[in-house]
């Protein structure tokens, strides 16, 4: 215990009565901060807002991304949908040369991502879905067979995956028209969220 | 044009390959296993010829989108003659 410090700054007591493990500031409108060094930084990674008791996690895996550009999807094949940069990325989790994100922490992760096909044809099969390391499965995909000519079709999917460290996560899209289809560049999104 | 890996992928409308090509890493060509057949029998050929004629369609889909990341996009029109009514009451 000799190198071992607990520093207690502006906490006011910890207690455990009847059973109740309290850690409690009661000094008003006062966060409660637990904060962790990687070695060089210090980091607040749980934040208890003294205001309204609220949980934050300041440093939880958080990143979304907007489309920007149309992009053409060549027929029978699964493409990377083409993104800019992220409107925000709490770890620099997101690679714009690739659009992919490589999770930095082992653990479930909501994804889910979002397209809108322009003028779309009857009897064509369209998917969108999320490719893991470069893979692409059955329940990573979201199939749709049109059964009518579009002007625009909409498609979304949302997932909760198991992600260890170094995986990387790619939105993608699928069409069997038999020539291009054009995906448009002012609806789209691509969203990850660390859970647990 | 590199074949990097090739794996089965059963679709409710049939049994697909997904082709990884060192080539396309973002753009992987996916067929039809029947496609690919002769006589019954799968064909190594056809896939060859197959994706030669994927990757004229695919060299032709990265010029659009190479053309559209740079196209800059529109700017807004000045609506500051609409923003004075801001605030004001509409009888």
């Amino acid at each position: 215990m000799a190198n071992t410090k607990l520093r207690l700054a502006r906490l006011e007591y910890l207690t455990d009565t009847a059973g109740e493990l309290a850690l409690t500031n009661s000094t008003s409108d006062k966060d409660v901060l637990v904060k962790i060094n990687d070695g060089g930084t210090t980091r607040t990674a749980i934040q208890v807002h003294g205001d309204e008791g609220s949980l934050s996690f300041p440093r939880q895996s958080n990143f979304l991304v907007y489309k920007t550009a149309s992009q053409s999807i060549n027929t029978g094949t699964y493409t990377t949908v083409v993104f800019g940069a992220a409107t925000y990325d709490v770890l620099g989790e997101w690679d714009n040369a690739n659009d992919r994100f490589t999770v930095k922490d082992t653990g479930f992760y909501i994804v889910s991502g979002r397209v809108l096909w322009q003028n779309t044809n009857s009897d064509i099969v369209y998917r969108i879905g999320f490719s893991i390391n470069g893979g692409i499965g059955d329940n990573t995909v979201v199939y749709d067979r049109s059964a009518f000519t579009a002007v625009y079709r909409q498609q979304q999917m949302t997932l909760l995956v198991y992600l260890t460290a170094g995986q990387y996560v790619s939105l993608v899209v699928w069409q069997n028209s038999g020539g291009a289809e054009t995906i448009y560049e002012g609806i789209g999104h691509f969203a990850v969220s660390k859970v647990a | 044009m590199k074949i990097k890996e090739i794996k089965n992928w059963k679709a409710i409308e049939g049994e697909y390959i997904i082709v990884t090509l060192e080539e396309y890493p973002h753009a992987q060509p996916t067929f039809l296993l029947d496609d690919l057949k002769t006589d019954g029998v799968l064909d190594s050929k056809k896939l060859e010829v197959a994706l030669k004629a994927w990757e004229i369609n695919q060299k032709e889909v990265d010029a659009i989108n190479e053309a559209a990341k740079n196209t800059p996009s529109p700017t807004l029109i000045d609506i500051s003659a609409l923003k004075t009514l801001e605030g004001k009451e509409v009888i």
